[in-house]
């Protein structure tokens, strides 16, 4: 069942990812843990981010209380999917 | 060639605010209260393409810059959400709207105008557009701290999004929240979350670095008036 649910976490992410930034899905299938995110994709400016973390908020149900908030988490695909996995199934 | 929109100003608070209009100026009249901050810059072709839309089938249509935003002659940190309000009340009045197209942070502000028919496009609580605006700063900005994340609502004025926002406005922004109405069609985008009466396809275009159009999205909003408006 935890497989399932981190599972879960993950397709939620890259679903936010194509929806919130318009990336292309194909692009966004092949991210891992180590690609880059804020400062690698144009996408992604400041405004985005903010919005991609209220996206992934409302799609999984948490709230990201602002000292949890740290930049490093979205300096790669990897980063950003543990900080999401572990609001999401603690 | 299609006739072009109109620049004038509408009087609230004793001076001149800019608006551009659209379309026939008897019949239907629709009165757009626009996304707030930095949202509305990324969504103002949105707005512009939609009109566009509406004039050709009937419908004129209105978007004001709110005092102290877009063109306004005034910095923001002049104002108050209760000016806000106000120039809401005032602009309906004098372009005549018979109904009202609020936009994101713009469903905050909707309630002034109440009696007349509202379609709400993607609303959202006041708390969310003011976190993400501070988040947004602290993003890029290291000195922008949590001491200087909480002076946003009680010295400012802070600049968020590239305007100075008052204490006052930014507390104002943070405990609004769209009020029940009635007579309210509500949109959203098909990638949303949240109750609608009509989902759109389209890209959340007030979330994009470099926003141009999005012809689905005018497509859907503007069917989604003509359809219950005219």
């Amino acid at each position: 069942m935890a497989t399932d649910a981190a599972e879960m976490v993950e397709e939620t992410l890259r679903a936010v990812l194509v929806d919130v930034l318009g990336l292309d899905a194909a692009q966004v299938a092949d991210f891992d843990a180590n690609t880059e995110l804020f400062g690698a994709i144009p996408e992604l400016d400041s405004m985005a981010v903010a919005g991609l973390l209220t996206e992934i908020e409302d799609r999984l149900g948490i709230w990201i209380e602002d000292d949890e908030f740290e930049t490093e988490m979205l300096e790669t695909f990897g980063n950003l999917l543990a900080f999401a996995k572990d609001k999401a199934l603690q | 060639m299609p006739p072009a929109p109109r620049f004038w100003l509408y009087d609230s608070l004793d001076f001149g605010n800019p608006i551009m209009s659209h379309g026939p100026e008897t019949g239907p009249q629709l009165l757009i209260v626009p996304p707030l901050f930095e949202e509305l810059n990324r969504t103002r072709k949105l707005l512009s393409d939609i009109m566009r839309r509406l004039a050709e089938g009937g419908i004129g249509s209105h978007l004001p810059d709110l005092p102290g935003t877009g063109e306004s002659e005034h910095p923001l940190e002049l104002f108050e959400w209760t000016d806000w309000r106000h120039a809401v009340g005032n602009v309906a009045d004098q372009c005549n709207a018979t109904a009202i197209f609020s936009f994101r942070g713009g469903c905050l502000l909707d309630e002034v105008v109440r009696e007349k028919p509202i379609f709400r496009f993607s609303p959202v609580d006041g708390k969310r557009l003011i976190r993400d605006l501070i988040r947004s700063r602290s993003i890029t900005d290291a000195e922008f701290d949590s001491d200087a994340q909480k002076a946003v609502f009680e010295t400012g004025p802070t600049n968020l999004g590239g305007y100075p926002v008052r204490p006052e406005l930014a507390r104002a922004v943070r405990d609004a929240a769209p009020a029940t109405i009635d007579d309210i069609t509500t949109i959203r985008l098909e990638t949303e979350y949240g109750d609608a009466d009509w989902k759109v396809s389209g890209p959340a275009l007030w979330r994009r670095a470099e926003p141009s159009g999005a012809p689905e999205l005018t497509d859907g909003l503007a069917a989604v008036i003509l359809r219950q408006a005219s």
